[in-house]
């Protein structure tokens, strides 16, 4: 059965070109613009991944993370940022909630999805 | 960055109007007077119960000058250094002087403790009076420091949120691009699918276009070398360039764009690529943060010979109250406010930039002697008012200057 994956980003456009590629390689995906969108999909249905971006109005991606990871049927969820500062720092907070991998904009596609195919196939 | 630059970075010159500064000038005394007048109630009150206290220990005929004396050094010293120096004071005179409690007789001694009273708790006094201005000095120093440090602590944040949103903003369109082209390159989708993503990088590279001009602007503005040259400029045929542009951008979000431009009116002093870029960030605005099928209104007219207006009104979801005062600062970004007019439970769209168009627009509009204001209601809409002088009116202004 195909592997769901949820991408979570506010950027409409990016958005669509992600789903389009995801879908592409034979992933079941679920899109929300936001941390609280991202909480709606999740407790609909559990995706086997969960790809965030950070900077995001209403709730952002570090919150989105801690909410899960504090949640018992969410908590081991896999969780990749697509961060979109530069600052190490950032990136430690990130890792900090739990967040399994950062890949930082504008990054290659092929580097999220082998990103992705390893977490998964861990 | 020293806590001068902080305060420059926070408040904008020529953000609030001489109005502004003038009122908030007249509350800032009311309030001193106030005070003063508070403070002076409460020294004659509780002077007078402090002499009511401590009367039966004191020579007869002292107590009206033991209330005076303590009304002075509260007055001088402050209210608790004071009281407390009298009253120290007047123990100390009727405890050494009086041996004998409470057996009184009017004779020279008496006289000789009144002065030595009087002296003593005039010295106390003025020693607690420069006490408390000592204080007071420390207290507003310590009250500067740490107001100049907030500025200082506020302005590093809006710079670090500005960072984090200009590399938001750029990276992200670039990685749609990225992801896009190679789709393009890799797979071979069909036209339909093929026109769409090319659509998609177009529209991401002119928001890269835009980010990038405001960015370079605002350096440049930084620098001092923003050249705003004003002449004399038509402002209807200005909207009227602008208006294919905004109809198109309307229609995309399925606006009601009304456009009331008065037949005629007096030519501007304006210059005509600012008078634009400022009318388009305005109109834009008015048109993104419109909930889809809203209603934007443009209208013109011209206050005698001296003014020309130009008003967008939207009927979108406003602005916080607490952002309106900040909506034209650099770097400012608003909040997303939930309550839609359409009352649709969608979320608000996301509030993009990096926070330089409404900043641009007033920095140009004043560059040519008009002036640029808000308001709004949450939930009702926002109008946009921009007054720009005639050019009449400036050359007339120009000559009455030269006359002087």
């Amino acid at each position: 059965m195909a592997k769901r994956l949820l991408v979570v980003e506010d950027g409409e456009r990016l958005l669509r070109a992600l789903a389009v590629t995801l879908i592409e390689e034979g992933y079941e995906v679920a899109t929300a613009r936001n941390g609280a969108e991202a909480l709606v999909s999740v407790s609909e249905k559990l995706p086997d991944l969960i790809i965030s971006d950070i900077l995001m109005p209403v709730m952002d991606g570090i919150s989105l993370a801690r909410l899960l990871r504090a949640n018992a049927r969410t908590a081991l969820v896999p969780i990749i940022f697509l961060s979109t500062q530069t600052e190490i720092e950032n990136s430690i907070t990130a890792l900090r909630t739990g967040v399994n991998a950062c890949i930082g904009k504008p990054f290659d596609p092929d580097d999220l999805l082998a990103a992705v195919a390893g977490i998964l196939n861990n | 960055l020293n806590a001068g630059e902080a305060i420059s970075v926070i408040y904008q010159p020529g953000l609030s109007s001489r109005a502004d500064a003038m009122l908030r000038v007249a509350r800032s005394k009311l309030a001193l007077i106030l005070r003063r007048y508070a403070v002076a109630v409460w020294t004659v009150g509780l002077a007078s119960a402090a002499t009511l206290l401590l009367t039966p220990l004191m020579p007869p005929g002292v107590s009206p000058l033991f209330l005076l004396a303590i009304v002075v050094s509260a007055w001088k010293g402050g209210l608790g250094p004071g009281i407390l120096a009298t009253a120290l004071s007047a123990l100390v005179t009727v405890s050494l002087l009086l041996p004998p409690v409470f057996t009184f007789e009017v004779g020279r001694e008496d006289g000789l403790q009144l002065v030595v009273f009087i002296v003593v708790a005039i010295v106390i006094g003025m020693l607690s009076a420069s006490r408390g201005k000592a204080e007071a000095e420390r207290k507003g120093l310590l009250q500067r420091e740490r107001a100049a440090r907030i500025a200082a602590e506020r302005a590093s944040a809006v710079k670090d949120e500005f960072l984090a949103a200009a590399s938001h903003e750029l990276r992200t369109p670039l990685t749609t691009i990225k992801i896009l082209t190679r789709m393009l390159l890799r797979k071979d989708p069909p036209e339909r699918e093929r026109r769409e993503y090319l659509r998609d990088i177009a529209s991401e590279c002119d928001r890269q276009i835009d980010l990038v001009d405001n960015l370079l602007d605002s350096s440049r503005i930084e620098a001092g070398g923003v050249q705003i040259k004003p002449g004399r400029v038509n402002a209807i045929e200005v909207i009227r360039a602008c208006e294919g542009s905004f109809r198109v951008q309307a229609a995309e979000h399925r606006h009601e764009l009304t456009i009331d431009v008065a037949p005629a009116m007096p030519l501007v002093n304006a210059d005509s690529d600012g008078l634009r870029r400022s009318l388009s960030t305005i109109v834009e605005n008015a048109i993104k943060y419109t909930p889809d099928g809203g209603r934007i209104y443009l209208r013109t007219y011209s206050v005698g010979n001296q003014q020309v207006v130009i008003e967008i009104e939207d009927n979108g979801r406003g602005i916080h109250p607490e952002d309106l005062p900040h909506i034209f600062d650099k770097f400012y970004r608003g909040r997303a406010s939930g309550s839609g007019a359409g009352g649709a439970s969608a979320s608000p769209p996301e509030i993009q930039g990096i926070g330089l168009g409404l900043y641009l627009a007033r920095v140009l509009v004043e560059g040519m002697k008009g002036s640029i204001e808000a308001r709004s209601e949450i939930g009702v809409g926002t109008t946009v008012i921009l007054r720009l002088p005639t050019y009449d009116e400036i050359q007339l202004a120009a000559s009455a200057g030269r006359g002087m």
